[in-house]
């Protein structure tokens, strides 16, 4: 491995997108090739990396990046970008929409909402009880619900709620809305398929990206109210009261706006409300004295309690988890992409060994055989003279064989090749030349196949006999058993190659 | 000996006799041409076994003997004595290296003169002939370290006879049987090259290390193939839009042959990997489908708009509704004790619901909004994991065992893995139950599942 450095940046999940996609149309590519080709990157990686699997990932994936590119696969430039859209990025861009619309809803319903609670046309002032149930009581609710989501299995509860989860939905609505198009189809089902997924990565990844979702939104819902919250105590003129049907005691209210204060009043004293102000801002109060021109003065001086409640019910809380949810989404889509199979046999094929066996460029072709004209000799009269080929067949045994079989006699016989010696063919070969008889018997193993040494002779025997007698080639199996007829077909192959007239194969006559 | 000391082994013999069945099984390459026509190989050729680019050890098929009787008879005249028999061999290839008489003889001898060692091939199944005599005395006069090996071609035994004839000219003679020897023989056949020659212990002892390492990295990566297909296929599901409530006969049967396809293409895929990795890619296989009935199948119909579901339609209606009853509330100064929020979610969440019905009928650019949807899968039958299973398990089995020397097409019936179940342990049985159980009732298998499937499989495919 040689040492070259690489910035590392953890995978996003455009990363994973596009390199899951790419090992899935890899799996066409021959098993030896993708081996070879991952060890030598593993090869080329610097040390330093080897013990850092996404380390590892990132750098195969720069390294191919450049390959496919053209550029020098040593080179340690920058990270390769296509021109061209990738499907991860367009899966990025889908989430990118989504966050976007996120916050967009999340500002437009906070401010909505916070214009709501804060209205006021100075005859009544505003119910300090309602700002408390909406953006303390609602909002403990709601990130309460939010952490439920958390439970893994999607069933039940959690399932529920991960599904009506505003992001959720949003992906939903988007892919309704924007099936059919070729750019997005492919990104689509990829989501599709991690939301679907049936691994526990893809589920984790899931419920971590509908939880950071959650958060998105509540903590736009919290910027939108609060900035609109601040604009109205700056720019026009607001009044707080306080009336509920459940709480009878001023002393009451007192202590729970004590505990609701708790978190700051340490640290911002101001923010909490004093005992008096409690008691002098009660509506029934306001409605027996008026409100007066230096009470409604006194009444502003909820403003900072408020402005504190939505920021410690409300903001903090959102930001706080949206932080740990971005945190731990990333260690999901890490874990997406390091758990998935491709990945672990990926790294596998790295690490291994590079095995090749076998030979490099193309095999040569086995010949094909051509189909032989088989032509039947003529039985043989007389006596024939036979010749044992490298005791194809016991003598004695072979001569009674063609005598019961055949009915016909022997004539001399000889023995050829194996143990004798290539002029004892010669002589067998000169002592025939002069044979007038209409054939002469050849016996060889059918299970042997036609080698030159034979066929040398055969060529030799046919070349000194005269035109008249033929060559009886007779392939026999072991001891006389029946020929195969692939053997036959491979003898008479042989012996066409030859190219010698009047010489037969034949396991009958 | 060469000077690189690079392990080489001459695959030598009679035409015929499974020199390169031989050589496709040891190099694993399904590519090495192999026919009963003799002189399919006419040319030396080289197998090398690398690690890494570095060659453990080289196999070399060369052509079978064409004229060895002649070969010997010229030795012979040229012999003096024992000393100088490997000088007769040198002259003689010396003199005949560009004539085709002997091309053949000469292509077995180059790269036994080049330091080869010589594994000499028959085949036990035919009965021993005189003529072969001839081949092992030229190979015994080259004098370089040889091993005989009994391929079983023929249907016969003779493997005493050869044993006999083959024990004179042999150090080492081992049967083989190169179509039919699985990966612990071929392993055997490695290690018994070490006792040829001592120089070459180290490396062949090194491919046969790299070779059982690279058996169980295979093992491993067609066992998680097969956990994730078998995870996939249980978890399979196929919807389609629907124009009511009612799903007619032949929309069932379309989604049920989606549902069909969907899983043999998994299954396609899966067994096109596992040869992959097994180094059978171009393997040809016959394997019966599966079929699957209507029956075996867990199947629901939902109502969406925009994509959404019920609850969801619900839930987000509800929070609209809520939203404008806490309007009310806001401006009665919330006196209404959050009436209208509780009342707004109520009727939103069932209004939604209901004014979906009308919604989900509008068309935008000729799309619905929304309908009915029509779901089938994953499959219900309690047998059906077992069946994938065991034809998967039983296709890796039958791939991990198989030898290159082989070109026959694998089969497997459908009928093949119909007792698979009951042909593995009660525990283990028990096991893979409670992983089948969990993913037909939650479509999800955690992490720990799935290495205790991954443990069983390795278990099951060894």
């Amino acid at each position: 491995m040689s040492e070259c450095k690489t910035k590392y940046r953890p995978p996003v999940l455009e990363d994973t997108v596009d390199i899951l996609l790419w090992l899935d149309s890899d799996r066409e590519v021959a098993d030896a090739e993708r081996q070879g080709r991952d060890h030598r990157i593993w090869r080329a990686m610097p040390t330093r990396l080897a013990n850092e699997p996404a380390q590892i990932v990132q750098y195969w994936w720069q390294y191919i990046g450049r390959e496919s590119s053209g550029e020098s696969a040593n080179s340690c430039s920058s990270d390769t970008e296509d021109i061209e859209k990738s499907q991860g990025q367009h899966v990025g861009y889908l989430r990118t929409l989504i966050n976007v619309s996120l916050i967009v809803f999340g500002l437009l319903s906070g401010m909505g909402i916070c214009l709501a609670v804060f209205q006021y046309d100075g005859s009544h002032p505003i119910n300090v009880v309602t700002v408390i149930a909406i953006f303390v009581i609602l909002q403990v609710l709601l990130v309460s619900l939010s952490l439920c989501m958390l439970i893994p299995r999607r069933s039940g509860f959690s399932g529920l709620l991960a599904n009506i989860n505003p992001g959720a939905v949003l992906s939903n609505l988007f892919v309704h809305f924007m099936a059919g198009r070729s750019s997005t189809d492919v990104s689509f089902s990829i989501v599709g398929s991690i939301a679907g997924g049936h691994t526990q990565a893809q589920q984790k990844f899931l419920r971590w990206q509908l939880f950071s979702w959650s958060q998105l939104m509540g903590l736009a819902f919290n910027i939108g109210a609060l900035a609109v919250g601040i604009l109205l105590i700056i720019f026009t003129d607001l009044a707080f009261g306080w009336t509920s049907t459940l709480v009878f005691e001023t002393k009451e209210f007192q202590a729970l706006i004590r505990l609701v204060s708790m978190p700051w009043s340490a640290i911002w004293p101001e923010a909490l409300p004093t005992d008096a102000l409690i008691e002098q801002s009660r509506f029934f109060r306001l409605e027996t004295d008026g409100v007066a021109e230096n009470m409604a003065r006194d009444l502003r001086a909820w403003w900072p309690f408020l402005v504190a409640c939505i920021l410690v019910y409300g903001l903090m809380p959102r930001l706080l988890l949206l932080l740990a949810s971005q945190f731990l989404l990333r260690r999901a889509t890490l874990s997406l992409l390091m758990e998935h199979p491709q990945i672990e046999a990926l790294l596998e094929r790295m690490r291994g060994a590079e095995l090749a066996l076998g030979a490099k460029g193309q095999e040569p072709q086995p010949a094909v055989m051509a189909e032989a004209d088989y032509i039947k000799p003529d039985k043989p009269t007389g006596r024939v003279p036979v010749i044992i080929w490298a005791e194809a067949a016991p003598l004695d045994k072979w001569l009674n064989y063609l005598r019961d079989e055949y009915g016909i006699k022997a004539g001399v016989t000889f023995e050829a090749g194996g143990v004798r010696t290539l002029s004892e063919d010669r002589a067998c070969v000169a002592s025939l030349a002069a044979s007038n008889s209409t054939a002469i018997i050849v016996v060889v193993k059918s299970w042997e196949p036609p080698v030159n040494d034979v066929l040398d002779f055969i060529k030799s025997l046919r070349q000194a006999l005269n035109s008249s007698t033929d060559v009886l080639l007779m392939p026999v199996g072991p001891d006389l058993s029946k020929v195969e007829a692939r053997a036959l077909q491979i003898w008479r192959h042989a012996l066409n190659r030859l190219a010698c007239v009047d010489v037969y194969v034949t396991d009958s006559l | 000996m060469l000077m690189d000391d690079i392990p080489r082994f001459a695959i030598t013999g009679h035409p015929n006799k499974g020199k390169s069945s031989i050589v496709a099984t040891l190099a694993e390459d399904a590519k090495v041409g192999i026919s009963d026509l003799p002189g399919t190989t006419t040319q030396a050729r080289v197998y090398p076994m690398r690690i890494d680019g570095q060659i453990l050890y080289e196999l070399i098929d060369t052509p079978g003997f064409q004229r060895a009787r002649e070969m010997l008879e010229w030795l012979k005249a040229r012999e003096t004595s024992v000393v100088n028999r490997y000088q007769a061999i040198l002259e003689f290839q010396k003199q005949y290296s560009e004539d085709p008489h002997f091309h053949d003889e000469c292509q077995i001898l180059k790269p036994i003169m080049g330091g080869a060692g010589i594994l000499y091939v028959v085949d036990g199944g035919r009965p021993y002939g005189p003529e072969y005599e001839c081949e092992m005395q030229i190979l015994q006069w080259t004098g370089q370290p040889r091993m005989a090996l009994i391929n079983l071609i023929g249907g016969e035994d003779y493997v005493d006879d050869w044993r006999r004839a083959l024990d004179q000219y042999f150090s080492i003679v081992r049967v083989f049987d190169a179509q039919r020897a699985d990966f612990s023989k071929r392993i055997d056949l490695l290690r018994a090259f070490q006792s040829l020659e001592e120089s070459w212990s180290t490396s062949i002892g090194v491919a046969v290390d790299v070779l059982l390492e690279n058996r169980v990295q295979r093992q491993n990566r067609s066992v998680r193939e097969i956990a994730n297909f078998l995870v996939d296929v249980m978890c399979m599901q196929e919807s389609v839009a629907l124009k009511d409530d009612k799903v007619d006969v032949a929309t069932e049967q379309k989604l049920l042959q989606r549902l069909q396809g969907k899983i043999r293409r998994r299954e396609q895929q899966t067994y096109n990997t596992i040869q992959q990795i097994c180094g059978y890619a171009e393997l040809e296989r016959h394997i019966e489908q599966v079929e699957i009935l209507n029956e075996d199948l867990f199947s629901a119909r939902s109502f969406k708009l925009f994509g959404l579901s019920n609850s969801q339609l619900a839930l987000t209606g509800a929070a609209s509704g809520a939203a404008a009853g806490g309007g009310l509330d806001v401006l009665t100064g919330g006196t209404s004790l959050f009436m209208g929020a509780g009342l707004g979610a109520l009727f939103g969440g069932i209004g939604a619901v209901f004014s979906a019905r009308r919604i989900a009928e509008v068309q935008v650019f000729g799309n619905a909004m929304g309908g009915y949807e029509y779901r089938v899968g994953p499959v219900a039958k309690p047998n059906f994991p077992w069946v994938v299973l065991g034809r998967v398990v039983l296709f890796y089995k039958l791939i991990s065992e198989r030898n290159h020397a082989r070109r026959d097409a694998l089969l497997i019936d459908v009928g093949s893995a119909n007792n698979f179940s009951e042909s593995i342990g009660l525990q283990q049985r028990q096991a893979f139950n409670r992983i089948f159980k969990m993913l037909r009732e939650h479509r999800v298998i955690d992490a720990k599942s799935m290495e205790k499937l991954t443990q069983l499989l390795v278990v099951l495919c060894k």
